[in-house]
């Protein structure tokens, strides 16, 4: 299907209910006293008495409309009525833990893609449960036994799920269910659950979570990386401070307001010990880099054939071509909308956090190890995230606001400064790739070989060892993920082909952002394909076809992106095409960027896009990922970097840290290819496609090839 | 004591007159629809009226708001669970992802129908400057035009 792109036109299934599917507020507290409770059918599914329907989506909603999908998915194999579906995210529970990925978090843009299976399974469960009630009930077979609109009907016998789910829950779970597969919400564009609230002030994001007698907590951190808190001179502290929190590298004030805190802080003389960072730049960061890349050390985590030896033999051939070229990205900050928080109560050995985070089981582990408590006398409730892109996976600010918490006997709520959190998040990791390719005399590609040189994600995060000298999540992006043969480069046909890394640490935090490896590995592979095909005299779009004939499914993705956009056609005087086409967290995505460059300034006129995800749960979110992903993905291709002088971030708010804005968003083009496939994840999917095609665009319109981001240091 | 009127209410705040009008509403108020994005004026996601006009209330101290009518996103419809016309557009259009900013996007749009009724895409970009991180400018921008009648 075609994703409908006039947006003002667009009725989606739902609204007219909206007022009746909620989502319930997630304060962790089940029930009010003196209610009665529900029957629970299973971890995912239980029936109010009124014959609402509780379904728990396993996933943290950030806006990506997760919970939607999941309760979707649920609500159809179930047989439930929309409107009667109530819908939370999940508290701790082993049962909530993402499949294949071990932990309950949101990452990887897994939530929809892993879930769906096991929730079918849940819901299928809950269906014969409820039917085996009804059946022994009426002593009837089961078989008779019909399931939709929330009601169970044989002959004329009629029961709704509440008047049911008490007998229903006394039966076991049920271990293999039929899947029916239903699929009357999923695959229509659904109105989304969350977003009523998020209209008029009603939904409460971490930051607004409000304790009786909370104090707030304002933090200073170590600027330079790797110094110390030495000392504070405390003559001078303001009598607001109802505690002052020294930690190995910050302070934390706290207060009765987050502006007395903040203040406090403001005026306090702080001491850092000096650092062996301290004269440490951003340059001296990428020689580091290039230096490894000449040192000629590899770990070889991609090989297939003997790309190496059909490079050199290609050397000084006459019938074929070696071309080379190196890539370079930035560090790139998260800039979630919402700054880090956190609010914490300590009372006894009973610890309660509010977070918004993406990582629930990590900040159990944190919060335990930090305590000493055990994990029953810890509560966690998730909040709503305003933003998190990989950033609030992490639990640095859940430590301190735990810290701050031991310090005081009131819950506290630790709010990071924006210039905090410019300065002090987990950067995507500057990255350093040189390429080789060997080409023959018709053009064909022969032999693909990218050299990577950077930190490990892996090694910084978790302190776990490299895989045999390479970290697995620096190659994202590189083979495909959607399971087609060949693979070794995305979908791409080429046999020999070679990825080989040079782990070059950096004393930089380095952290998980939107699609991560991918980010990167997109406008280096992408960019560097089409560097190829102009070395072969052969049009962008055609050099891919040629390479993707036994690539059916990427080569409609491809397509349906050229054909979309008029590829090839005439444009309007000025505009210049560039494409590209990614394989991402399971999903395929193809993108043609269209700019022009009127007085040497650049415009975006528009993005086409293509994804095939294999199939769309709720079309207009995967519209909305990649409207917002694409959106993203040009800020950062376009201007975004953080600068390391000193040791330290130079940047520090959106005034020198500029994200995109309103003005500068083009018309973006979205197409939604059903496949059936397996399903694809979309959150991520949209992002590494986007500098490549751009950078694409602008060779196309100045001849001019750019291989460092942002594109802005070079117009 | 600082006199405030929030909404069509009255509350008496104590708090340092120099404290950003956005910490007393968040804090003191519990009007937490308003929200802190960057402290520096830069982002919107702090925008309240003032008198009918959109400020970023982390740039407004305390002792400048006093006397002025105050408008949050909690009080921009009669708060019967009615909507005004933006809001539904909002609603419509399912433009909201994470939702953080959306509370000042929607502030700055209600002034600029205000001021502009019929506004253009020039009008448009000129007047929202605010910074939406999950990039939902495009449908912004929809729903301004639908509510003003202008698709
Ligand atoms: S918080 Fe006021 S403009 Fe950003
Ligand atoms: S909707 Fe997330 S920042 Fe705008």
């Amino acid at each position: 299907m075609t994703g409908t792109i006039n947006l003002s036109r667009r009725t989606f299934l739902g609204t007219a209910a909206a007022a009746f599917v909620v989502e319930l507020r997630m304060t962790g507290s089940v029930a009010a006293q003196g209610t009665p409770q529900p029957q629970i059918l299973n971890p995912f599914i239980s029936i109010e008495q009124d014959g609402s329907v509780r379904l728990v989506a396993p996933a943290f909603d950030m806006g990506q409309g997760s919970h939607t999908s999941l309760a979707m998915i649920l609500c159809d194999e179930l047989g439930a009525r929309w409107e009667d579906v109530r819908v939370e995210g999940p508290g701790i529970n082993s049962a909530f833990i993402v499949p294949g990925v071990g932990e309950q978090a949101t990452h990887g843009s897994f939530m929809v893609r892993s879930w769906h299976d096991p929730l079918r399974k849940a819901a299928a469960s809950a269906r014969i449960k409820l039917v085996r009630a009804a059946a022994a009930r009426w002593q009837v077979p089961e078989a008779s036994c019909t399931v939709a609109d929330g009601r169970v009907v044989s002959g004329n016998n009629h029961a709704g799920f509440a008047d049911l789910a008490a007998d229903a829950a006394v039966f076991p779970d049920i271990e293999d269910p039929e899947v029916l597969g239903t699929r009357k919400l999923v695959g229509q564009p659904v109105a989304r659950i969350d977003i009523p609230a998020k209209v008029d002030g009603r939904a409460m994001f971490g930051l607004d979570v409000r304790l009786p007698n909370m104090a707030y907590a304002a933090i200073r951190q170590a600027p330079v990386f790797g110094s110390a808190l030495e000392g504070v001179d405390e003559t001078s502290l303001s009598p607001d401070v109802l505690a002052l929190v020294k930690l190995p590298d910050a302070v934390i004030a706290v207060a009765d307001t987050f502006w007395k805190a903040k203040s406090a802080l403001e005026d306090l003389d702080i001491r850092f010990s000096s650092s062996e960072n301290d004269t440490a730049t951003s340059a001296d960061l990428r020689a580091d880099r290039v230096a490894n890349l000449d040192r000629g050390e590899f770990a070889t985590p991609i090989l297939s054939g003997d790309p190496l030896s059909i490079l050199s033999a290609a050397q000084g051939s006459a019938d074929k071509s070696v071309i080379t070229a190196e890539y370079d990205t930035p560090y790139l900050a998260h800039m979630s909308m919402e700054p880090m928080n956190c609010t914490v109560h300590i009372s006894g050995n009973r610890c309660e956090i509010w977070v918004p985070t993406q990582g629930l089981s990590a900040t159990m582990q944190a919060a335990v190890t930090v305590t000493g408590f055990s994990e029953e006398n810890i509560i966690i409730h998730p909040t709503m995230p305003g933003g998190g892109f990989g950033r609030k996976y992490e639990t640095d600010f859940v430590v301190q606001a735990i810290r701050a918490a031991m310090a005081v006997d009131r819950p506290v709520q630790l709010i990071w400064t924006r210039e905090q959190d410019v300065q002090h998040d987990f950067y995507r990791p500057a990255m350093t790739a040189r390429m080789s390719a060997a080409l023959s005399k018709d053009g064909k590609l022969e032999a693909f070989v990218m050299r990577k040189s950077g930190p490990s994600i892996l090694e910084h995060t978790l302190g776990f060892p490299l895989i045999e000298g390479s970290d697995p999540i620096a190659w994202l992006g590189f083979g495909t993920q959607t399971g087609s043969a060949p693979g070794q480069l995305q979908q791409y046909d080429v046999a020999d082909v070679a990825g080989e890394f040079a782990f070059t640490p950096t004393f930089v935090p380095v952290g998980y952002w939107r699609s991560v490896g991918a980010s990167e590995n997109g406008f280096f592979i992408e960019s560097f394909i089409d560097e190829l095909a102009h070395s072969a005299g052969t049009d962008p779009y055609e050099f891919r076809r040629n390479l993707l004939r036994s690539s059916p499914r990427a080569l409609a993705v491809l397509e349906k992106a050229a054909t979309e956009a008029k590829w090839g056609q005439s444009l309007p005087n000025g505009h210049f095409q560039g494409i590209a086409l990614t394989d991402v967290v399971g999903s395929l995505v193809a993108q043609v960027i269209e700019i022009s460059v009127p007085d040497g300034k650049l415009a975006v006129n528009r993005v086409t896009v293509a994804i095939d995800c294999g199939r769309a749960v709720n079309p207009d979110s995967v519209i909305a990922q990649m409207q917002g992903g694409i959106v993203m993905g040009l800020s950062a291709a376009i201007n975004e970097r953080i600068d390391i002088e000193d040791g330290r971030t130079t940047q520090s708010n959106f005034y020198d840290y500029e994200v995109a804005g309103l003005a500068a968003t083009p018309e973006i083009d979205v197409h939604i290819i059903e496949s059936g496939e397996a399903l694809g994840g979309v959150g991520e999917a949209a992002i590494p496609a986007v500098a490549p095609a751009l950078a694409n665009a602008i060779f196309a319109a100045t001849g001019k090839r750019i291989r460092s981001l942002p594109l802005l240091d070079h117009l | 004591m600082v006199e405030l009127n929030v909404n069509g209410i009255a509350h008496s705040v104590d708090a340092a007159p120099e404290t950003p009008l956005l910490w007393v509403l968040r804090e003191n108020l519990g009007k937490t629809g308003t929200k802190f994005g960057c402290g520096a004026g830069v982002c919107g996601a702090c925008t309240v009226h003032l008198d009918g006009e959109a400020v970023r209330s982390c740039q407004v101290p305390l002792a400048d708001a006093e006397g002025a009518e105050i408008k949050t996103i909690e009080g921009l419809s009669s708060g019967n669970g009615d909507l005004t016309k933006l809001q539904q557009s909002w609603i419509d259009l399912q433009v909201p992802q994470c939702g953080y900013c959306q509370s000042g996007m929607i502030m700055a749009a209600a002034a600029l129908l205000k001021a502009t009724p019929k506004p253009t895409d020039d009008d448009i970009d000129a007047a929202m400057t605010n910074i939406c991180r999950c990039g939902t400018y495009s449908r912004v921008r929809a729903a301004i035009h639908r509510a003003a009648g202008t698709e």
